[in-house]
């Protein structure tokens, strides 16, 4: 025995290969039979006209219902046989009938012409066709699926059941009964079809599909003793097979408004909703123009072949639904569609009752109002159609305006905010909320709600309450069953930022399966590292702005102290200048005075005078002071700088020192001549410069050589002053300035700057200290 | 003094003039010498350089309007006859040089004798140099031309004070220390100083500790 896969495909191939061959064959049979469309009856002994299609040939020749009928090809119409079995007269070539209102007349049904067969077939064949192909697609694109396989023979069949209708109208080939026979397989089939999808096979479902085989073996026995010659309408075989589908399409709505209450969490819901909606939208028009008439023994509203067309939604949507995992609302649609039904009930029955009101119909009956039923639903359709269609249109033109680039992923770091952050997350994961606590290292939580836990207050400190417990002990990842509010725990451990993160909730459709939670996990764990990242960033943005104010009040401090510096200097220079004034101007004038009036004095004694002596030691005392009052005033501000030039003086001062101090000084000057002058505060600054550092060298150095170079380079004056000495560390010269040693050099630097010039000092230990100042001039 | 001599004409340049007036007072005991004017400020002087038939000026450094050294060039362009001794009453160092090579004849510190000054003008007036005693030091560390070494001790030999000094100064003792440990003043061991350094041929002290240790090993 083959196994099951084999026959499968082996039962696909041929079914395929049928449904080629029957469209074939039964489709080229049309055209040499010409569609008749006449029902008869034997009343009073004369065969009356039941029924015209409109359809069909004799109508069109002008045969209607009530004509009597005489003679078919000649002879009686009880032995036509198309008569015999079916009621009708398909076969006819030739009519003979009279109406109530002509005479006989003789009508000739002839072969119609290729195009027209063709033409009027078509719509039959195209929806055969359509029910065919969806199913086979719907098997490609899931050959694995169970629902798709009983979709594809549920199609199968009703493709065959259409594609046979025309014949079966003409009574061609055992059409009619392999049609009856099949429409009233399909509601097996669709019911088989229906348990299949939703994986249940209650006692139910077994019990209805016994029912309905139990009429289809029933219809089929009649048909076989019909053919035998055993005398049964039509019309009963008919209304047996319409009674199948009836409760074919009962059961399985019913099936369905079961599964749509089951609750939200069940993906069955929705799909139950939109097939629901698709087979009732497909089924209503075929139900209120075609069935319902039948059954009530009323004209149909409208040729049964433009409301079977409209049958063909259900296929699609059928496979719409088995091969798509995710279905938009179904309830949504269902919604729709009931109001649409009621709506329409309502108003066309208004419509109808206004419409008698005005006369423009003479009296109610069935007809007139499920006419205006379908049309008042089909407006209503319509314009709902269209009212989608713009709304859909402007979205388009609004996504296109705002949002150019839909594939792209935007990496901008667009914000700080935690909640913004979770909120991108759930987007992107098509969930319906998620949760995240973080604790920072202090212990402060911070909690972002987002999606359906924004308002659900409880749920959220049911939440925290987890958190806090599973972080002491070793928490790890977790699926929560129905009473937890969130559906799955995903934590971030760390031990300066752990966070809690929980992701969907349990009333939502969407539901984590168990090949992405390692996706899941992937994600939440990029997720924690960038709440940490912000978190930090945000710290060290606290920080940095602290830090910034701080530098801010150092800087200004800084630049103030400088200033102070500044002034402080040059009224040092100043009180300097100042004083040797007044003392040279003041007192020495009168001290100098004094010694020469004593040495006159001292002239007019003679030796041996005790005044002579008295005298003699006052002159000294003189002599002391002035000596003293000179030198002071030298060392204060020396009047050789002002008057004689800044080298003048400076030869002058060095060769005190070299007097003074076991230190020999070299003076070297470059590029300008001796006598040359610049303005006063150069001179005075470069005169105190050589000062302090030849002073430093003498205190500090230990050297017995100095060389001072000053030398005019473009545009500056630039004075070297170095030294053989033991030097010092220059790490060290940050450490002056807190200290408070060598001030003087310290207060050089600021003079220096003070006039736009610069000034480094130079040294290594035991090798001597190099000063070197750059003044503009 | 002869007959035939005549009055020399002073002016006295100096904007002090409490020693304006007490060189007039001095100098006015001297018979041929006559103190035409004191101007206060360069531009008096020029004035009565140029009016007045003058002599001798006795120039101060120290002016409101200008330095003494630079009306030398000015008065000598006026009058080329005079003759010019520069004053001053603070260190001169420096400033001899300058005057010397611009023209003038002599220098005084203020603090000299009446003596000492009239000496200087009476010389001056005939076309001789006069520096005051007291001005010695500062010639000496000058660099002089060669006929301004009137006091040329080069070569002589250290008095004993002298050699006790540069041996304290050879022992690295500064000045003062100097004067305590000798029980003088310290004004007194600058002034052995200043002649210790020219009669060892030296300028500055270093050296002059070098020399004399190289003569004493030497010589000893």
């Amino acid at each position: 025995m083959l196994d099951n896969k084999t026959m499968r495909r082996l039962a696909f191939i041929t079914a395929n290969a049928a449904f080629v061959v029957i469209c074939l064959i039964y489709i080229s049979v049309l055209f040499n039979h010409p569609y008749v469309g006449l029902s008869l009856e034997n009343r009073e002994a004369a065969w009356t006209v039941t029924y015209s299609d409109p359809h069909g040939e004799s109508f069109q020749l002008g045969i209607r219902k009530g004509d009597t009928v005489h003679k078919i090809n000649g002879e009686d119409p009880g032995l036509h046989p198309s008569i015999q079995k079916w009621g009708d007269a398909e076969g006819a070539s030739e009519i003979i009938v009279t109406s109530p209102s002509e005479s006989l007349k003789v009508v000739r049904i002839t072969k119609q012409s290729f195009a027209m067969v063709l033409l009027s077939a078509l719509p039959m064949m195209t929806l055969g066709f359509v029910f065919w192909l969806v199913g086979l697609v719907t098997v490609f694109k899931r050959p694995f699926l169970v629902q798709a396989r009983a979709l594809f023979w549920l199609n199968w069949l009703i493709g065959v059941v259409i594609i046979i209708a025309p014949a079966s109208s003409r009574g061609l080939l055992f059409a009619k009964e392999l049609e009856i026979i099949g429409v009233s397989l399909v509601p097996i089939l669709l019911v088989k079809f229906i348990s299949v999808f939703v994986n249940e096979r209650t006692r139910w479902i077994r019990l209805i599909i016994w029912v309905l085989g139990l009429i289809s073996t029933l219809i089929v026995t009649i048909l076989v003793l019909k053919g035998l010659g055993a005398a049964f309408t039509l019309g009963v075989i008919r209304k047996l097979g319409l009674g199948n589908v009836l409760i074919g399409t009962v059961t399985v709505i019913w099936y369905l408004a079961k599964l749509i209450r089951l609750p939200e969490d069940k993906p069955e819901k929705n799909q139950a909703a939109v097939l629901l909606a698709g087979i009732a939208a497909g089924l209503l028009p075929f139900v209120i123009l075609t069935v319902i008439p039948i059954l009530l023994n009323v004209n149909t509203v409208v040729d049964s072949q433009v409301s079977t067309l409209f049958v063909a939604i259900i296929p699609i949507i059928l496979s719409y639904v088995v091969v798509n995992k995710s279905l938009p609302d179904g309830l949504e649609f269902l919604g729709f569609f009931i109001s649409f039904l009621i709506y329409g009930l309502l108003t066309s029955g208004f419509l109808t009752a206004f419409l008698l009101a005005i006369g423009m119909i003479k009296t109610i009956n069935v007809e007139t109002y499920l006419s205006v039923l379908s049309l008042t639903i089909l407006a209503l359709v319509i314009f709902h159609l269209i009212k989608a269609l713009l709304h859909h249109t402007f979205e388009k033109i609004w996504e296109n305006h705002s949002n150019k680039k839909d594939e792209a992923i935007y990496g901008e770091l667009s914000t700080m905010n935690q909640a913004l952050i979770v909120e991108e997350l759930v987007n992107q994961l098509g969930i319906d909320g998620a949760f995240v606590i973080a604790e920072d290292q202090e212990g402060w939580t911070t909690a972002s709600a987002v999606g359906c836990y924004l308002k659900k207050t409880r749920d959220q400190a049911i939440m925290e309450n987890y958190f806090q417990t599973a972080k002491s002990t070793m928490h790890s990842r977790e699926i929560f069953s129905n009473d937890f509010p969130a559906e799955m725990y995903i934590p971030f451990v760390s031990n300066d930022f752990p966070c809690g993160i929980f992701l969907g909730h349990r009333r939502s459709c969407v539901r984590f399966q168990a090949n992405e939670i390692l996706f899941l996990n992937a994600v939440c764990y990029q997720l924690g590292q960038r709440l940490k990242a912000v978190h930090i960033i945000k710290q060290m943005s606290t920080d940095i702005t602290v830090m910034e104010k701080k530098t801010g009040d150092l800087v200004r401090r800084s630049q103030g102290l400088q200033v102070i510096n500044r002034l402080l200097f040059s009224n040092i220079e100043e009180e300097k200048k100042v004083l040797a004034r007044e003392l040279h101007d003041g007192s020495l004038q009168i001290s100098l005075d004094l010694n020469r009036r004593m040495k006159e004095l001292v002239a007019g004694f003679s030796t041996e005078d005790d005044n002579f002596h008295t005298t003699s030691m006052m002159l000294e005392m003189i002599e002391d002071l002035n000596y003293e009052l000179r030198s002071i005033c030298g060392d204060l501000r020396p009047s050789s700088l002002r008057d004689l030039g800044l080298i003048p003086a400076v030869e002058v001062m060095f060769q005190q020192i070299m007097q003074k101090e076991l230190l020999v000084i070299s003076l070297e000057i470059i590029g300008f001549s001796r006598e040359q002058r610049f303005k006063e505060e150069l001179e005075v600054v470069a005169y105190r410069l050589m000062q302090e550092g030849i002073n430093n060298v003498v205190k500090h150095s230990g050297s017995t050589r100095a060389n001072v170079s000053i030398a005019l380079i473009e545009k500056n004056i630039e004075v070297l002053v170095n030294d053989y000495g033991r030097g010092f560390d220059p790490r060290k010269i940050p450490d002056w300035s807190l200290t408070g040693h060598h001030f003087g050099i310290i207060g050089m630097k600021e003079r220096i700057e003070s006039l736009g010039g610069e000034f480094d000092i130079t040294s290594s230990m035991g090798h001597g200290v190099i000063l070197k100042a750059t003044i503009p001039i | 003094m002869s007959s035939s001599e005549k009055m020399v004409r002073v002016v006295v340049v100096d904007d002090h003039i409490l020693f304006a007036e007490g060189t007039v007072s001095m100098l006015s005991s001297e018979t041929y010498i006559s103190v035409v004017a004191i101007a206060k400020n360069g531009s008096e002087c020029l004035k009565n350089v140029k009016e007045e038939h003058l002599d001798v000026v006795l120039l101060d450094i120290n002016l409101p309007d200008c330095c003494g050294t630079d009306l030398i060039e000015k008065i000598k362009a006026l009058d080329s006859t005079v003759s010019i001794i520069m004053l001053t009453g603070q260190d001169p160092a420096g400033y001899v040089n300058v005057s010397l090579k611009k023209g003038a004849q002599g220098f005084l510190l203020k603090d000299c004798s009446k003596a000492e000054m009239i000496a200087a003008i009476l010389q001056v007036s005939r076309g001789k140099f006069y520096f005051s005693q007291n001005m010695a030091p500062y010639l000496r560390t000058a660099i002089i031309g060669k006929e301004m070494q009137k006091n040329d001790i080069k070569g002589k030999s250290l008095t004993p004070k002298e050699i006790e000094i540069i041996d304290l100064i050879a022992q690295g003792l500064h000045n003062r220390e100097i004067a305590t440990t000798l029980g003088i003043k310290t004004r007194t061991v600058d002034f052995h100083v200043t002649n210790i350094l020219p009669k060892l041929g030296v300028k500055s002290r270093f050296e002059a500790v070098r020399i004399y240790i190289k003569n004493k090993e030497v010589s000893g």
